[in-house]
């Protein structure tokens, strides 16, 4: 009891010291210590906005197959190959336009794939249109620096470990929408039955939105990769929803036999070299 | 009887070669069905001809072209 009144003397007495010091600051320094609280509160709240949230993107093609020089040189004596082959490019066109992917994130971790696509499934021309990066479901954990990707291929399930993606960051802007985006390059490369070969992607992100993720498990650049090109397609974002009012669960894939990027590399060769012998 | 003998002969050995004839005639169009049902080359002509030369993508592009090549 005896305690708790002294407690309550030295509280009051701090108070009182507390009024005379804030009387004492002149009313120009006031206002420097109010604008950085302001901005540490919108600061605050913008991140906790971008912490979580979905980004849906959509996917283009920049080439096909039916209209290449060298496919239609290739196959000139094989015409009936060749109009499957325009067939095949116009229903994948078609069905593009109605498929999406999500980027679906929190503050350490997110989650890339194709949106609905049991939906999809009685489409012949789905597989064509999301193709086999799309088909994939991409987690990346930040905080424990973990990079999985959940392949269905040569019929079963793997879930495949990837090295963290290396970024060269480019002077290079250009206006998407109403962001000003910055350009970034990574490169990698590919074990094939053709021995190893070295790919490279494409990025624009954009610093505005605080978000270090982006499509097909490309991630850690300082801001949303609002568009990603590779090979012969491209992914732009169509719609950002941030903090959205139901809770966002990133939730990581777990089926699956769990290889390394080599190891599921050399599973791929062996497959293709006995289909080759087979037929 | 000679002549029921030589008759029945003559009979089993017109029944044979037309039966033979009819065989081949399945076997050949049985061979056409085939040739155009097995897409195999188009398959890896499809799947290995076009991209980036990871094995992933030349099995999945190989196994959607069989798949529609099958259906139609």
């Amino acid at each position: 009891m005896y305690g708790t009144v002294i407690i309550k003397l030295n509280l009051a007495d701090i108070l009182v010291n507390g009024i005379h010091k804030i009387s004492a600051f002149k009313l120009k320094n006031m206002n420097k210590y109010i604008l950085v609280l302001i901005l540490a509160l919108i600061l605050n709240f913008s991140y906790a906005q971008q912490s979580e949230g979905i980004v849906f993107y959509k996917k283009e093609y920049l080439n096909l197959r039916s209209s290449d020089k060298d496919f239609i040189t290739k196959y000139k004596n094989n015409p009936d190959f060749i109009k499957k082959v325009e067939e095949i490019d116009l229903g994948t066109i078609e069905m593009l336009s109605q498929i999406q992917f999500e980027l679906v994130y929190n503050s350490s971790e997110s989650i890339f794939k194709a949106q609905d696509l049991l939906q999809l499934e009685n489409n012949k021309f789905s597989g064509f249109a999301i193709g086999p990066e799309g088909s994939t479901v991409y987690y990346i954990n930040q905080m424990e620096n973990v990079n999985i990707q959940q392949i269905d291929a040569y019929g079963e399930v793997f879930l495949v470990k990837y090295p963290k993606t290396e970024w060269e960051l480019i002077n290079e802007t250009k206006k998407i929408g109403k962001y000003t985006c910055y350009k970034a390059v990574t490169r990698y490369t590919v074990k094939g039955r053709k021995g190893i070969m070295k790919r490279s992607v494409e990025a624009w992100y954009c610093p505005e939105i605080s978000i270090p993720y982006g499509p097909l498990g490309f991630s850690g650049l300082p801001g949303l990769i609002i568009e990603l090109t590779a090979h012969n397609y491209k992914y732009y974002v169509s719609k950002i929803e941030l903090n959205n009012e139901k809770e966002i669960v990133v939730k990581k894939p777990t089926k699956g036999k769990k290889v390394s990027k080599i190891e599921f590399e050399e599973i791929g060769i062996k497959t293709m070299n006995e289909f080759k012998k087979g037929y | 009887m000679k002549k029921i003998i030589l008759g029945m002969v003559f009979v089993f050995t017109t029944v044979t070669m037309v039966n033979a004839k009819t065989s081949e005639e399945m076997i050949e169009n049985f061979e056409e069905i085939v040739l155009t049902k097995d897409c195999a080359q188009e398959v890896w002509d499809f799947g290995t001809g076009w991209d980036n030369g990871d094995p992933y993508w030349e099995w999945y592009w190989t196994d959607r072209y069989y798949s529609w090549c099958m259906e139609q």
